[in-house]
């Protein structure tokens, strides 16, 4: 499957998460900060592409919606109350969805999905069957950065939207940006590129880049 | 060209309100046993009895070794076997243990460790995925597995649906006054809202044929609104599976509904059915028996449905008294007999996210070359090497 656009968007977070809304092409009414996160990356891998309505999207998250799941505990269990029905929603992976597709006017296969591991298989599959297919990868951090530190162990923050542009052909007028090939399950430890650096690679490098993580490993040509 | 590879279920698990089996949570709706709990909060909800502390992973385990025995996967299968987890509420349940006690919240983040927690338990090897869209998150796992299969990426999947008890589910569907205050009641016009319950149920797919065959399915979402379907999109969804089954909507002969007796909900699905069904095949609504098992209802459901069929009957569509002339539909109102041929099964959620899936079933098992049965669960006979005993012909 070929690479046609991708997209890099990390933010190192020292203060207090920043206003990606302000940033968007298109604004969402009520959307939170994974959700909004999660367009700022799409929007600028997608740019002015005009996507096939039956095209897939893939969202792939580590930790998922982790401010909207935070207030609804604290609501549940803290405050004693009812959550706020659309904070509620938010916290659904789904509506993360719901907002990327409506924004590119997808109408096919939507997919919340725990890692870019699992993702790409599934898109490899799609992208066989002769669909085009959206990917990201979407991580943020919580506004409590001292929480965050302390479940992640980490002491530098970082939120990440990163996304792929898949198809399964070359463009006759457009060459692509990379081929993935040799996707296959290697069960041995050996870790190899991770995503950031798979990411990194096709912002800068050329020739060969082997990705191996949890298991599944592939091989991005360009 | 597509190459026609046809996936077939190979072997099953459930773990319900009704039952710790999907034999006896099929004999418990043949009786009509289905109670609802009362909570504390005065909410109702369908659970799981005799459950232990902390018992998150090791029910997942469970439900997921029972599929395992049940197709007699042997642990050359497990080598190289597709793992699909369907969920909604993933890690809340822990999540919200830790928050009562601690006060705040997130103590496991990685949706990822539950596949990792039982692949590691039970010996599994190869591609996994967490699959999290609400309501069809296991009815889109079960379809992301016949496409894997069919493209040769693996032979076989395990597909595991899983919901358990937790509060934001409940209160999230409080917040937006979903919820019944009696008893679920599908198409009927005094239908008041939905029932949440627990369920696990896991799936073993792959190509050794039986009795139960995944034909075909379709996953779209509907981006009018977040919150409401609309019956043109979830009539293409249902139309899209039955057409890349190759069949038309008359050669269904059962349609399980998602129906969970919301008024817009059951109001929308009715106007889809209609719009594309001229004469209308029976219809029934399993979630009155387990309640709206979410994340799980989609591996749930089917489980529920084709162990009713093996134990010889389709279940009736409980609860429904009077018809609404808006939605203008009978469910079953007695059990019938199974018929062989298509069903289509219907999951459709929150957020747009629709998925149909058509499953064939064939009564009478094949004969093999050899003059051996084909059929499945527990009595693989074409494959020498898993086979427990034979059966020579039907």
């Amino acid at each position: 499957m070929y690479i046609y656009a991708f997209s890099n968007h990390t933010e190192e977070v020292t203060e207090t998460l920043s206003n990606k809304k302000m940033h968007l092409k298109k604004r969402v009414n009520r959307a939170d900060n994974y959700i909004n996160l999660t367009l700022l990356g799409a929007e600028k891998c997608i740019e002015d592409t005009i996507l096939a309505p039956e095209s897939s999207l893939y969202v792939a998250s580590n930790n998922g919606n982790l401010n909207s799941s935070v207030k609804i505990l604290k609501d549940i269990f803290l405050n004693k109350q009812l959550p706020m029905p659309f904070t509620f929603l938010n916290g659904v992976n789904v509506s993360t969805l719901f907002y990327v597709a409506k924004h590119f006017n997808i109408k096919g296969k939507t997919l919340f999905v725990d890692r870019f591991e699992s993702a790409i298989p599934q898109a490899f599959v799609d992208v066989k069957n002769g669909k085009t297919v959206l990917l990201g990868m979407v991580d943020e951090a919580t506004e409590d950065l001292e929480l965050y530190r302390d479940r992640f162990q980490c002491e530098t923050i970082t939120e990440s939207s990163r996304w792929l542009l898949l198809l399964p052909q070359p463009q006759e007028d457009t060459p692509p940006i990379a081929q993935i090939i040799d996707i296959a399950w290697d069960e041995s430890s050996e870790e190899r590129g991770d995503v950031a650096k798979l990411f990194t690679f096709l912002e800068e490098g050329e020739g060969v880049f082997d990705f191996k993580q949890n298991s599944l490993s592939f091989r991005v040509v360009r | 060209m597509k190459e026609n590879i046809m996936v077939y279920i190979e072997g099953y698990s459930l773990i319900s309100s009704l039952g710790e089996s999907a034999k006896d949570s099929a004999k418990a709706i043949q009786n009509s046993h289905t109670e609802p709990i009362i909570l504390k909060d005065g909410n109702r909800f369908y659970n799981i009895k005799n459950r232990q502390e902390d018992d998150y992973y090791d029910l997942i385990e469970r439900i997921t070794q029972e599929a395992i025995e049940s197709a007699n996967l042997t642990p050359e299968d497990l080598s190289n076997i597709a793992l699909f987890v369907g969920t909604c509420s993933a890690l809340l349940p822990i999540n919200e243990a830790y928050a009562k006690i601690n006060g705040d919240a997130l103590r496991e983040l990685d949706m990822s460790t539950i596949n990792t927690k039982i692949s590691h338990r039970l010996g599994i090897k190869g591609f996994s995925s967490i699959i999290s869209t609400a309501c069809t998150s296991s009815s889109n796992a079960l379809l992301q597995a016949k496409e894997m299969i069919e493209s040769g990426l693996v032979e076989k999947a395990i597909v595991v649906g899983v919901e358990l008890y937790n509060e934001v589910t409940l209160k999230g569907f409080e917040s937006f006054m979903l919820l019944s205050k009696e008893r679920m009641r599908p198409f009927d016009s005094r239908r008041d809202g939905v029932i949440l319950g627990e369920a696990l149920s896991a799936l073993v797919l792959g190509k050794t044929e039986g009795e139960f065959e995944i034909v075909s399915g379709s996953i779209k979402v509907d981006t009018t609104s977040i919150t409401s379907p609309t019956p043109t999109n979830l009539s293409h969804v249902m139309r899209e599976a039955i057409s890349q089954a190759k069949i038309e909507p008359k050669d269904i002969v059962l349609i399980k509904t998602h129906s969970t007796s919301t008024r817009q909900n059951d109001d929308a699905e009715s106007k889809a059915i209609h719009m594309l069904f001229d004469t209308l095949p029976p219809i029934t609504g399993l979630k009155p028996y387990i309640g709206h098992t979410m994340g799980a209802c989609g591996t749930s459901e089917l489980v529920l449905l084709i162990e009713a069929i093996r134990q010889g009957f389709i279940p009736k569509s409980i609860n429904f008294q009077e018809q609404d002339s808006e939605c203008n539909i009978i469910p079953l109102e007695h059990t019938i007999e199974p018929k062989e041929g298509y069903y289509l099964l219907n999951y459709f959620g929150f957020g747009g996210n629709n998925s149909s899936l058509v499953i064939k079933y064939s009564k009478l098992p094949k004969l093999g070359t050899d003059g051996f049965s084909l059929v499945t669960f527990g009595t693989k006979v074409s494959d020498s090497k898993k086979f427990c005993k034979m059966s020579n012909g039907v």
